[in-house]
């Protein structure tokens, strides 16, 4: 009985540790801070914290042409050039120009028509699809 | 019985809508055909049309219609109310982006303090209505069930849009509440006392113009 008290102590405390270091583990899962605030100044809305890894996963079939594009230099239609993946802000900036949405507006635009396809599609995970989903104020402290 | 001390008499039934809309059509009617139609209606002349216009325009002004001096406090928390009621979701920049998504059509926001403030002075003001619609008897004897709906889905939509937009409570169904209060917002239009909204300029524009022959234009 002594044995049997002390396996079952060894099991509770292995569960509890196996579940710490999981919820460790999703904690870590690499995000990074979409902010920009060389470009919107003082932001309106909280940051967004992006999670790459996640997306380059969802979107492996779509390849990563499906956010990241340029120019292409002959024709000047967007295509993907591999390795050249370039920041946003290279070419989008505060206010819309030469029919080149602004900043604001080209991240909208990359993000919520995929999120919209999900609800549409019946994807049991959709992932955001509200504002305060993305833009969340606990996550961050420094901005409103 | 004593007779009414009133010095003419406002018959109800020319505020309604088929009143409105009969004389709309009367007077399509005369402008394209020449042909007078209906003759029971006042005449088409520019004294009654500025007597109309200009009763729109005070009554769009604060304090510019007597009934609004006669209450101070009722005709003062009205223009607030309002200006915010139709400035605050026109002008809301969460509102604006997702008019973007749609239309790719954009036009300057409000800041967000501002319009917080804002929101908060419309919830106020439908506290304040609702009050004055239970303590009032005379105002209480003319209201009804669609009178009440309106001012608690009015009070639901900006609740909601405000404990959303702070992340006060549960994030989704706050959202999902506040849209569909919304859409119920603007279905009850043709059906209550919202309709004011449209048959406002028509109510107006009507009793200036009856005033303006009848009272020569000191009704305002």
């Amino acid at each position: 009985m002594k044995h049997f008290h002390r396996r079952l102590l060894f099991y509770i405390l292995a569960a509890i540790l196996g579940a710490a270091l999981f919820s460790y583990a999703q904690a870590q899962e690499e995000t990074y801070r979409i902010e920009y605030t060389d470009i919107f100044g003082k932001l309106r809305r909280p940051a967004i914290d992006f999670s790459h890894d996640l997306h380059a996963e969802a979107l492996e079939e779509a390849g990563c042409g499906a956010c990241h594009h340029a120019p292409d230099e002959n024709t000047g239609k967007l295509v993907y050039i591999e390795d050249e993946e370039v920041s946003c802000t290279e070419c989008h900036g505060l206010k819309e120009e030469d029919s080149k949405p602004a900043l604001r507006e080209a991240f909208h635009g990359s993000c919520t028509p995929c999120h919209r396809e999900m609800i549409k599609e019946k994807i049991s995970f959709k992932g955001p699809t509200t504002c305060g989903e993305c833009h969340i104020p606990a996550t961050d402290t420094t901005q409103p | 019985m004593t007779p009414s001390p009133m010095r003419f008499k406002v018959v109800n039934s020319h505020l309604s809508l088929s009143y409105v809309f009969t004389t709309i059509f009367y007077h399509l009617f005369y402008a394209t055909t020449g042909l007078i139609w209906l003759p029971s209606i006042p005449s088409f002349d520019t004294q009654f049309i500025n007597g109309g216009f200009k009763s729109i325009f005070r009554g769009l002004l604060p304090f510019g219609l007597s009934a609004m001096r006669q209450q101070p406090l009722l005709g003062g928390v009205t223009f607030i109310f309002h200006l915010c009621v139709v400035m605050t979701p026109l002008f809301l920049l969460a509102h604006i982006v997702l008019f973007y998504e749609s239309w790719q059509l954009q036009w300057p926001s409000l800041p967000d303090l501002p319009a917080d403030i804002m929101t908060m002075m419309v919830i106020a003001g439908t506290l304040f209505f609702a009050f004055r619609r239970w303590i009032r008897k005379e105002v209480r004897a003319v209201s009804n069930f669609a009178d009440w709906a309106l001012l608690i889905v009015v009070n639901g939509v900006f609740l909601t849009g405000l404990l959303a937009y702070h992340h006060w409570g549960p994030y989704r169904p706050l959202l999902i509440t506040h849209v569909l209060l919304g859409e119920i917002l603007l279905l009850m239009v043709p059906f209550t006392k919202l309709v004011h909204m449209v048959l406002f300029f028509f109510t107006r524009g009507y009793l200036g113009a009856e005033y303006e022959i009848v009272l020569d234009g000191e009704g305002l």
